[in-house]
């Protein structure tokens, strides 16, 4: 309103002005829109201005309201920030009535009753923000919505723009007004931006693991919504008990997907500190839509034992704030509904705007290779943590040798707990530290020198988060991670069977991110005194390990250890270093030459329909890729299976030893990894696997469809149809005989 | 609506059909375990993971379900009681609706309700029965599903007793019987003709005699009426559901939170009402969450399924889990979590097995969930079976075809074990029964090993035995000459200090007096090597204690422990004895204590070597030898310590009695002080330090 007032001479201007131009070009909009049935798409937006505009979309808002829709030109299709039929709605109920008609939905804390705050209080703008308290404002390209929630004290800039064909939603980070009654936690920003109503077709993609499916109105009424940081919980709020094995996300992307087209989202910036949730039609919800939550603060709780047993539970949310300086989204509008399309979205924005490059190699087969684990022992009564070697520098030479002359003739191995600090360090590992009970200085390099001779890319992995003592320059006191109740976070192992954290545990904690680089950078030296001439390394769990430092004023949150990631990887890159990861996440995708460990499935929710393998499209053909550790796996055919299917590497865990020595060691899910165990299997899978992977593995995917229940097809680069038969039966398909538990491969005309 | 909205959902889901998706993600979304020799928890892979979930959509229902209950596999169709729609909807193996039953009628051809049910039987003819929870009343239908006949409380068996006939699950053996199981009625289930006569109660559970059991019926005879009536009561539990087998056995299972005892979790019967499983396993979890102190087992079975090749599967709802056991009583698989994720539980209430595919109905999720055997768990129940069958070489190769899945797995190497000693191959089948930790299979081995050992190599034991009578001879020749007391002299050579704990071997009264006439003849440096050597043989056992006795874990060895139960207890005892001495006029100062005390444990400790010794060539059930001795020792010790004081105190023998039992509680009010020491000054630090976290989250540090 306050708008109006101001400039209403010129705002009439601009809308003669804006008329005009629609009424003289109205043949791009409508003979595009011609081409797709009319009548399926949703009306065009009443009472709405355009006020940014290129070839391939437009914004139109409303002044008045503060709505707004996208217009993808492409295909006449309008994606509004909210619903306009909520009146027709008759299934919606409770709080999700209104944050259905919400355009941002605050969670926050009254600091009044901090401590006593065990949910978050949400606010959003249809009822705590009228029209008459956003201050809108035309920007370039776009415009600009301050939400004022009076009531509250809050106030939160946010641009909305367009570019190319996306519209960019983006909170100006640093000028949030947070006032003085409460602390803001979490910013859900357009919750139902494109959502489809109870009688739209299409489906939500949730970045759940490799990815999953939520039809539209598959009326799954789950108990409590679905809510997942983004690169996986927090480390530094540790849990007691561990009793759902789930996936995390690794990829900051969602989308709307209709008949039509489809809205899809990728988060630009404060990523680490963001979550998705989604919302489904159920006989309670009418409406389909997912979103992404700005995690501004967060919030942790502990229970305080009294003397007499009673128990309280204190409540606190972190004094610092993110660190991202704006928390931006981009909602593609595109034309195409299935999935490789979307991840070509990704892969391509991943190239122009992280510098991604091609590194595909045509290595099939990767090998962990494990060096030394500790183990309790006790000499003469008094307990002590023995050192157990698995695999000496000399035994992997040995195993690598024996596996090529086996006929495995191209491989890369990744080599972990060959430092001296263990697989678990003892100090924190901040140099080229050759063990001793694994055979040296010198054998290391023997080592190394034998697997550049025979064109086997080595690399030694080192973690530099995890530490259980002082010392290398690392001060729990100093330089751990802490909860926000300041004590140390420790990572916790937990027991399989009642799920509750195991006491006899050494403590582990984590670097801060303050130190982090420091100890990279002592690491990058000493390995680049020691072994000039190796040029790959190894940063695992810099992968997929991300956590805050929420504890006081001196702290951070993610983004802080994300961007301290990213300087690590880049720095890498320039010193020419070929980066392995494990499980990583999506900052880790511009950098890292191999990613061990993808996922392959989501976490399987009961509001989850079907699974896609989104993160494999997205890298397929640019990044080299390996499933879990075959022998490792629920079931090891399958996982040879999941890795023909979406065309990445076999994956073999490997110890020289017996592996009964893992009993009793932290390593004790590797049952089954001597490589005597496992060679035979190997070899036959790789002479069936390599041929193949080598048509394949620089072409991206560009069909992926369940013939049937247990039939796959994968297409790559339109030219390599993989069927994978997961069933017990042979079975034809497309004139494709594929066997039983099997696949075949179809070169496409 | 309700029925538009399945519409929409059936549209969506066609539609859905057409865009790409991933094959049937097979997944574990839980984690597996197996337990290891120390009854810890162990990661092992998967037994089975879940292929399919069906519900009320890809049945093609158009009501969900609603509080199904029971759930039954009768001739290749799976019957689930849906009591909530009064009905029972029946389903292929391949996850087709085969029919629906909703036309229960009774006598009169009106519908009748049975929405509270819990229970539900297929007879051998066809017929449905139900049982009808609420209404106390099994309902008896014919083919045509009209009510034949219902069965009601056997008010003249049950005369005295004033508990409804709740019936909650009902089943029905070869012999047309039905067996009934009512939730008030403990004195076993109740057994009726196939006319619905009533004909006995069937097997039930007992009221083991624990401490708090014997004590209460020994404070009842003190006790009004009253005061009894108010009381808890220690009756039997009455079993919680049942199955049978193919063979017509019984298998019941108890809710072990209320199981009295833990023998009576499961148990299979035969015709008589006797349980014929070995009763000695622990059935669930055999761990706790340890930050809670307490020992609390949150495993909770409500349901048992017994498969065609006699394999127990257990439906645990208080954690949501399914154990599977063999009837050796091996537990194979244990899979499956609470949550809400494929392949996880909401609120698990009935299980059947479908061939080797097991089937859990979900009340809370209204779908049954199905599970398959994975390559690990088919390797492992074929070993079993192979076994059972004697067919040892598949059995051989199943157990390493194991072994290469898991080289952790215990059970591989006791299955190994079992292969090894069946085949004859005693030391062989002892080594991998070490491994599996199995003590009691390792003896019967030994046994055997022994056997052939000593018809093979009977020398051996001749010399051996030749060796030791030589080793007693000369020491016996030696003490003898050391003991011969000269012509010239009162005194033998033993006496001298440097051989007197020796002397005091035989003649401990006479021995230690001499300690007042000589002060300077006790010698506490020979007392502080006997206490060494009693740690050092408390600890030589611990170790090298027989396989067959021995359940010490070597990386458990507790310095702390071993010092606090020998060279500990000495320090407190001499400390008591001495500080209480003053107080009944005792004439031994603290040097003669510590001396005696010392002295008198030489039998003891030798005892101990002795007995671990020979605990290596004798099996478990010739213990009574390996206790023998050590009790002998004990008693020597006894006599020498008590005859010593005696000497050096000059006290009489009642006395001497008295000051004993007081040295005891002396000892124990030691201990109590030093505890009580301890807690006070933990207490003391961990308030400082909960002050200083409070004052630093008040402070927001």
């Amino acid at each position: 309103m306050l708008y109006f007032k101001k400039h209403s001479l010129m705002f009439k201007v601009f809308c003669v002005l804006c008329c005009i131009v629609l009424f003289l070009s109205p043949v791009n909009i409508i003979s595009f829109a011609d081409e797709v049935e009319t009548d399926t798409l949703e009306p065009a937006p009443t009472a709405s201005e355009c006020v940014a505009e290129n070839e391939k979309c437009a914004l139109y808002v409303d002044f008045e309201t503060g709505n707004f829709s996208l217009l993808n030109k492409a295909n006449g299709q309008y994606w509004y920030n909210k619903p306009t039929d909520v009146e027709n709605d008759s299934y919606t109920v409770g709080t999700t009535y209104t944050n259905v008609q919400s355009t941002i939905v605050i969670g926050y804390v009254d600091r009044a009753t901090e401590p006593s705050a065990n949910e978050l209080s949400y606010a959003n703008d249809y009822v705590y923000c009228p029209p008459e308290q956003m201050e809108i404002t035309k920007i370039k390209n776009g415009i600009k919505i301050v939400y004022n929630f009076e009531e509250f004290g809050f106030s939160i800039p946010v641009n909305y723009t367009i570019e190319d064909s996306y519209l960019e939603a983006s909170i100006d980070v640093k000028n949030i007004k947070e006032g003085k009654k409460c602390y803001i936690v979490t910013i859900n920003l357009l919750p139902v931006f494109g959502a489809g109503n109870w009688e739209t077709e299409g489906e939500l993609f949730i970045p759940d693991g490799s990815g999953a499916i939520v039809k539209f109105n598959n009326g799954v009424q789950t108990t409590s919504p679905y809510v997942a940081k983004i690169y996986g919980e927090d480390l530094s709020f540790p849990k007691k008990t561990l009793i759902n094995k789930t996936q995390p996300i690794y990829m900051p992307v969602f989308a709307t997907l209709k008949n039509e087209g489809s809205l899809f989202g990728i988060i630009t910036e404060g990523d680490a500190d963001a979550s998705v949730t989604y919302i489904n039609g159920n006989a309670r919800c009418g409406y389909n839509a997912v979103s992404s939550i700005f995690n501004y603060r967060t919030k942790d709780v502990i229970t305080m034992f009294s003397g007499t047993g009673s128990s309280n539970n204190i409540n606190r949310v972190s004094r610092v704030h993110s660190e991202a300086k704006k928390y931006s989204v981009r909602y593609y509008a595109t034309n195409k509904s299935n999935y490789p399309d979307l991840a070509e979205i990704y892969r391509n924005y991943l190239i122009d705007n992280k510098k991604m490059k091609q590194t595909a190699s045509s290595v099939s087969f990767n090998l962990d290779i494990y060096g030394g684990v500790e183990t309790k022992a006790s000499f003469l009564g008094i307990p002590y943590n023995k050192k157990l070697a698995l695999t000496s520098y000399s035994q992997a030479e040995e195993m690598i040798k024996e596996l090529k002359s086996a006929g495995i003739n191209e491989l890369s191995a990744r080599y972990v707990g060959w430092n001296n600090n263990g697989i678990l360090n003892k100090k924190v590992n901040n140099s080229l530290e050759p063990a001793g009970y694994l055979g040296g200085k010198k054998n290391l390099s023997k080592l190394i020198d034998f697997c550049n001779t025979e064109n086997v890319s080595i690399y030694l992995d080192n973690d530099i988060i995890k530490f259980r003592k002082n010392g290398n320059g690392v001060k729990t006191s100093k330089d751990a991670v802490n909860t926000i109740f300041s004590e140390e976070t420790v990572l916790y192992s937990y027991m399989r069977s009642v799920y509750a954290t195991v006491l006899s545990q050494e403590d582990v904690y984590m670097v801060s991110s303050s130190k982090i680089t420091d100890v990279f950078n002592k690491y990058l030296k000493s390995l680049k005194k020691q072994q000039p001439n190796l040029k790959t390394i190894g940063l695992s769990t810099t992968g997929n390990m991300l956590y805050s430092n929420p504890q006081s004023k001196k702290g951070n949150l993610c983004t802080d250890l994300l961007n301290k990631y990213t300087n690590i990887y880049s720095s890498l890159a320039k010193d020419g270093y070929s980066l392995i990861l494990e499980s990583a996440n999506a900052y880790a995708f511009p950098y890292a030459e191999k990613l061990l460990s993808v996922p392959t499935a989501s976490s399987g929710y009961d509001s989850f329909d079907v699974d896609v393998p989104f993160y494999s499209m997205v890298l397929h053909g640019y990044k080299d890729m390996s499933v879990n550790p075959i022998m490792q796996s629920d079931n090891p055919q399958k996982s040879f299976l999941n890795a023909i299917e979406m065309g990445i590497g076999i994956a073999y865990a490997g110890i020289y030893e017996n592996s009964s020595l893992l009993t009793n060691t932290m390593y004790d899910n590797l049952y089954s990894s001597s490589y005597t165990l496992w060679k035979e299997k190997a070899v036959e899978q790789y002479s069936q696997y390599d041929s193949i992977y080598k048509k394949i593995y620089n072409l991206p995917i560009t069909e992926h469809t369940a013939i049937s229940k247990d039939v796959v097809k994968t297409v790559f680069g339109n030219k390599y149809a993989v069927f994978v038969n997961y069933g017990d039966t042979d079975i034809t398909v497309e004139d494709v005989n594929i066997k039983s538990e099997g696949f075949t491969v179809k070169e496409m005309l | 609506m309700k029925k538009l909205f399945t519409i929409l959902i059936c549209l969506t889901l066609l539609l859905g059909c057409l865009s790409p998706i991933c094959a049937s993600a097979e997944s574990s979304n839980y984690y597996t375990y197996e337990y290891d020799v120390y009854e810890q928890s162990k990661a092992a892979p998967p037994g089975y993971v879940c292929i399919d979930e069906y519900n009320a959509i890809t049945l093609g229902l158009e009501t969900d379900f609603l509080q199904p209950s029971d759930m039954i596999y009768k001739d290749d169709i799976l019957y689930i009681l849906d009591s909530g729609n009064n009905r029972v909807v029946a389903i292929n193996k391949d996850g087709t609706l085969n029919a629906i039953y909703n036309d229960f009628t009774d006598t009169n051809s009106e519908p009748i309700d049975f929405s509270s049910a819990q229970g539900f039987a297929i007879d051998n003819y066809g017929n449905f029965i139900i049982a009808d929870t609420a209404k106390t009343r099994v309902l008896v239908f014919d083919g045509a599903r009209k009510l034949d006949f219902i069965i009601g409380r056997p008010d003249k068996a049950l005369e005295g007793y004033e508990n409804p006939f709740d019936a909650v699950k009902v089943c029905v053996d070869d012999s047309d019987q039905i067996y009934v199981i009512a939730n008030s009625i403990n004195i076993g289930a109740m057994v009726f003709s196939k006319n619905g006569e009533f004909l006995r109660f069937y097997g039930s559970n007992k009221v083991t005699a624990t401490a708090e059991v014997i004590m209460n019926h020994i404070k009842k005879r003190f006790m009004t009426q009253k005061q009894i009536s108010a009381m808890k009561q220690y009756t039997p539990v009455s079993f919680t559901n049942f199955d049978t087998d193919d063979e017509g056995f019984i298998f019941t299972v108890t809710n072990n939170t209320v199981a009295t005892s833990e023998t009576d979790t499961v148990k299979k019967l035969n015709y008589l009402g006797k349980n014929i499983l070995a009763n000695d396993t622990k059935y669930g979890d055999l761990e706790w969450d340890r930050n809670t102190n307490k020992k609390a087992l949150k495993n909770n079975f409500t349901d048992i399924d017994v498969d065609s090749n006699g394999f127990m599967n257990l439906l645990d709802t208080g954690m949501g889990k399914v154990f599977q056991y063999s009837q050796e009583n091996q537990l194979i698989s244990v899979f499956g979590v609470f949550g809400s994720q494929e392949g996880t539980f909401s609120n698990p209430i009935a299980i059947e097995s479908v061939d080797d595919k097991i089937c859990v109905l979900d009340e809370g999720k209204a779908c049954i969930t199905i599970f398959e055997p994975t390559n690990y768990a088919k390797t492992f129940r074929s070993a079993i079976i192979h076994l059972n069958s004697g067919n040892l070489q598949a059995s051989m190769s199943d157990w390493n075809t194991l072994l290469t899945s898991n080289t952790n797995s215990t059970y591989a190497y006791y299955g190994l074990g079992l292969v090894y000693d069946k085949m004859g191959e005693y030391s062989t089948a002892m080594e991998y029964f070490k491994l599996a930790g199995a003590n009691s299979d390792y003896s019967n081995s030994f046994k055997q090993y022994r056997k052939e050992y000593m018809t093979e190599k009977p020398l051996v034991i001749v010399i051996s035995i030749v060796i030791i009578f030589a080793v007693c001879f000369v020491i016996s020749k030696w003490y003898s000459k050391k003991a011969f007391v000269p012509e010239d002299s009162a005194f033998c050579e033993l006496e001298q200090k440097k051989y007197f704990p020796l002397y005091t071997l035989f003649h401990p009264i006479d021995g230690f007096a001499s300690f007042k006439s000589d002060k300077n003849l006790p010698s506490p440096l020979w007392a502080i090597i006997i206490v060494f050597g009693w740690f050092l043989a408390s600890t030589f056992e611990f170790f090298y204690k027989g396989f067959s006795f021995n359940s010490n874990i070597a990386a458990n060895y507790n310095l702390g422990i071993q010092l606090t139960k020998t060279v500990l207890l000495f320090i407190v005892f001499v400390v008591a004895n001495w500080s209480i001495c003053t107080l009944f006029e005792g004439k031994g100062n603290i040097k003669e204590i510590f001396c005696v005390t010392g002295y008198s444990l030489i039998p003891y400790v030798l005892s101990i070597f002795i007995s671990t010794a020979l605990s290596r060539v004798l099996t478990d059930s010739e213990d009574v030898f390996v206790t023998l001795i050590v009790t002998v020792g004990l008693l020597w010790t006894m006599f020498i310590l008590i005859s010593g004081l005696y000497s050096i105190h000059e006290f009489t023998i009642g006395k001497l009695l008295i000051f004993l039992v007081i040295t005891v509680i002396a000892m124990i009010i030691i201990v109590f002080i030093v505890m009580v020491f301890y807690s006070l000054i933990q207490q003391a630090i961990s308030f400082i330090g909960s002050l200083y976290f409070e004052l630093a989250l008040r402070n927001g540090i």
